[in-house]
């Protein structure tokens, strides 16, 4: 039996609606594929973006007497940030919904996903090494004070959580995008580069 | 919060302000405290007074226990159940 009799059996042995539903499916899961290639960096930058600007809402929230919703969103926050109030900022006397370190981490790291995405993916990765030197500064900074050997201070934690927030963006979302590069078929490849 | 049947075997200060969310949390552990111990309690705005404002503006809530122990910030039960010797 040659190659094109067993694909013509295998074709036969689907009823039609079986092989609309597979060019339906397969349609779909191309659609979701190639949305997810094109648009990774944006829904990133997204997530980082909704972060930023929900605990930048929770102080405004409150002061304008919406504490039913500032009180939710605060406490939505928690699950990736510790709010030490001591460690936080402070608007209209109202706290930030995330520490001064994580508001920095998530600020940046945002600020830099959005030049990523705006400069269509094409701004180069850095090394990493210089990832290491740029994430280091927050781990010192972070396990000194859990420790109890020192007290860091507002300064610092915005500095070194900016680093850490620029450094993992310029690090991992050029890797991303090359990783992608590198695997795509040539024909994706050219309509990648149109988009 | 004050229980009547077992007066003064806890004093307790309780630092906070309006608009405070992990205020309304502490207050909600106090209770559930309230539940398994007595303990006199006295909450102090602390807008209310200049000097407690400029050192717990940056702290609350802030909770004393018999002028002794202190637990602030992010207060987990816990912490506020070993200081009522719960745990």
């Amino acid at each position: 039996m040659s190659i094109q009799e067993v694909q013509n059996t295998t074709q036969h042995a689907y009823s039609p609606r079986r092989q609309t539903l597979d060019r339906v499916m397969n349609s779909i899961g191309r659609f979701v594929g190639n949305f997810l290639i094109d648009h990774w960096a944006t829904m990133i930058t997204s997530v980082l973006g909704i972060l930023v600007f929900a605990a930048l809402s929770v102080p405004f929230l409150s002061y304008f007497g919406l504490d039913a919703i500032s009180k939710q969103i605060f406490f939505a926050l928690h699950m990736v940030c510790a709010q030490i109030p001591s460690h936080s900022f402070y608007i209209f006397g109202h706290q930030l919904g995330m520490c001064a370190r994580n508001f920095s981490i998530y600020t940046s790291m945002f600020i830099g996903s959005l030049i990523f995405v705006l400069s269509k993916k094409r701004i180069p990765g850095i090394p990493w090494w210089l990832w290491i030197l740029m994430v280091l500064p927050m781990a010192i900074d972070g396990t000194t004070q859990m420790f109890g050997l020192r007290e860091s201070t507002w300064e610092l934690r915005v500095l070194t959580g900016t680093l850490f927030g620029l450094g993992n963006v310029w690090f991992a979302l050029p890797l991303i995008q090359k990783t992608i590069l590198e695997s795509l078929p040539a024909q994706s490849l050219k309509e990648n580069a149109s988009n | 919060m004050t229980n009547s049947q077992d007066q003064g075997a806890f004093e307790v200060i309780f630092y906070t302000k309006a608009g405070c969310h992990l205020c309304e949390e502490a207050r909600d552990m106090l209770e559930d405290i309230a539940a398994l111990t007595s303990y006199d309690l006295t909450e102090i705005d602390i807008r209310s007074n200049p000097t407690i404002f400029e050192k717990y503006r940056y702290r609350i809530p802030v909770i004393v226990i018999n002028n002794e122990t202190l637990i602030e910030g992010r207060i987990e039960f816990r912490d506020l159940a070993k200081a009522f010797h719960l745990r």
